[in-house]
């Protein structure tokens, strides 16, 4: 899989990306958004569900929002964050008081589709891959993130897993943002990495 | 007009004029706007559904031309896209439409505008986003097929947990509601009188006039029991001609009154489908819940020793459980 330089450097990418994406989101949003480093795994999919413990800042249901994309890098992102927030969304980004259960969803999915978007442009930009995204798409709440994994866990297949952890204005909301490169992905990943480092050289 | 968006054109393929042609000929919406709103581009799908020509739309504010827009809303999502440089959505399910175009399915009916998805698409060019792109897609068909399968799957939800017979709840969701209403009450220190009722001589009734007119029988009970009581009550067909009753807020006594209650209207005779006039009676056990027996199991074991002691005591009665201070021991024991 990935060697340890090559996996340096996508930290290296990654980080730079988060950064500017983290000044477009501030302009977008209105609000600020404090994203955590990156941490960057490669896994196997039976793995994938310890990834998903939420436990540490949810104790209530588990929302998510699922964004697959395509292109150069093909994948999927889930953003996960605590069942209890999305009302207080609209009132953290200055929108119209006491909006509808659509205007809340709308809210939520559009910031999932910025916080995805600048992820994983973040990622591919530099690596000169062009991304395109489907929509974004509510799962519903579970009481536990890993029921959002479906399909046959123990196939054995590996996956690129970027995880962003990140805050709305002062922790009043916060949630996850998980980014799966999917196998056939990592080679090309890697193959990118390896011309970005050779530009980066001469 | 040379949009931004077609600014690689290959050397092979697709010339630029028959790839203008795809673009307005295509089954979608598609609009091009600048960030002050300019209108860039405008398809022949938006021509046919808006009644406006491009000629009258493009080049010039595309809210001048369409104030019925969300403006604010959708300046916000064009903003979010030239910053972003990102795709934005929305989806029918939070928005249901960005143009409202009616009258779509004047015979088949369903939506009464079109259903609609939209992508915006930013067009970028020299690492800057020149002019957003908008598909709008039909979703109508999506959305009768969603609206059909929630109103069969609340249906469905409805019928799971009611007896078909009388329509009341059955055993499996007063077992759920039981479970709740124990924990409530324990946690909210409230109080519930439970009811367990049977129709007298059942099986006479039966092996007299046929099964059909049994059911009727419990059909009456049912009715009466959901007339009798309060709406906040819950009503459940507990198995045969055994039914079991809740009533939150009542302590014991209470619950007894509201027995006593549904004890009299069940003796009122009833017409059967025969236009024969019929009367039962109905024995009851009550219980209230008490810190000490919160748990259903416990409550119902109460509920039916009462209610056998008004078999034993001559039917068409209510009998009361009264815990003894040695009787909870005892009742664990068995």
């Amino acid at each position: 899989m990935l060697s340890e330089d090559k996996r340096d450097a996508l930290q290296e990418i990654v980080n730079i990306g988060m950064g500017a994406a983290g000044a477009a989101l501030a302009e977008v949003l209105g609000a600020f958004v404090e994203l955590a480093v990156p941490r960057i795994d490669v896994v196997d999919r039976k793995r994938v569900p310890l990834l998903l413990d939420t436990a540490a800042w949810s104790d209530g249901e588990i929302e998510a929002v699922r964004q697959p994309f395509f292109g150069g890098i093909i994948g999927e992102s889930l953003m996960l964050f605590d069942g209890a927030e999305p009302a207080r969304l609209a009132d953290l980004l200055g929108h119209a008081a006491a909006p509808s259960v659509e205007e809340q969803q709308e809210l939520l999915l559009d910031l999932a589709n910025v916080v995805i978007g600048a992820c994983v442009g973040g990622i591919a930009e530099p690596l000169e891959e062009v991304v395109s995204f489907a929509p974004p798409s509510r799962l519903g709440g579970r009481p536990d993130a890993s029921a959002f994994v479906l399909g046959d866990p123990a196939d054995g297949r590996q996956a690129l897993v970027i995880n962003v952890d990140f805050k709305l204005e002062e922790r009043r909301f916060r949630g996850r943002v998980l980014v799966f490169l999917s196998e056939p992905s990592l080679a090309r990943i890697d193959h990118a990495i390896h011309r970005f480092l050779d530009a980066l050289a001469s | 007009m040379r949009s931004p968006a077609d600014a690689p054109a290959p050397a092979a393929g697709l010339p630029a004029a028959l790839l203008a042609l795809l673009v307005d000929r295509i089954n979608v919406g598609i609009f091009t706007v600048t960030a002050d709103g300019t209108v860039l581009q405008w398809n022949r799908f938006l021509h046919a559904h808006t009644r406006v020509a491009p000629e009258e739309v493009v080049g010039r504010n595309l809210y001048e031309r369409f104030p019925d827009l969300p403006r604010e809303w959708l300046e916000r999502k064009l903003r979010s896209v030239f910053v972003i440089k990102n795709f934005a959505f929305t989806s029918w399910k939070q928005r249901p439409y960005l143009f409202r175009f009616e009258g779509q399915r004047p015979v088949s009916g369903g939506a009464e505008a079109m259903r609609q998805d939209c992508a915006f698409i930013p067009l970028v060019h020299d690492g800057e986003v020149k002019a957003v792109s908008v598909a709008i897609l039909d979703a109508t068909d999506t959305y009768e097929s969603q609206t059909r399968l929630d109103a069969t799957l609340a249906m469905l939800a409805a019928q799971s947990e009611r007896d078909a017979l009388t329509g009341v709840y059955n055993r499996r969701k007063l077992t759920e509601l039981l479970d709740h209403e124990v924990k409530r009450a324990l946690r909210y220190k409230q109080r519930f009188g439970l009811l367990i009722l049977d129709i007298d001589h059942f099986k006479k009734i039966n092996d007299t006039h046929g099964h059909l007119v049994g059911d009727e029988a419990i059909k009456h009970v049912a009715q009466r029991a959901v007339a009798t009581l309060r709406t906040t009550d819950i009503v459940a067909r507990y198995g045969g001609e055994e039914f079991v009753v809740f009533l939150p807020g009542e302590d014991v006594e209470g619950a007894a009154l509201a027995a006593e209650r549904l004890r009299e209207a069940a003796r009122k005779p009833f017409k059967t489908l025969a236009d024969v006039d019929l009367t039962l009676t109905i024995s009851l056990g009550v219980t209230g819940f008490r810190p000490e027996a919160a748990d259903p199991k416990t409550l119902l074991g109460e509920a039916d020793r009462a209610l056998y002691d008004s078999k034993q005591g001559g039917r068409n009665r209510v009998s009361i459980y009264r815990p003894t201070p040695a009787e909870p021991a005892e009742e664990k024991a068995k």
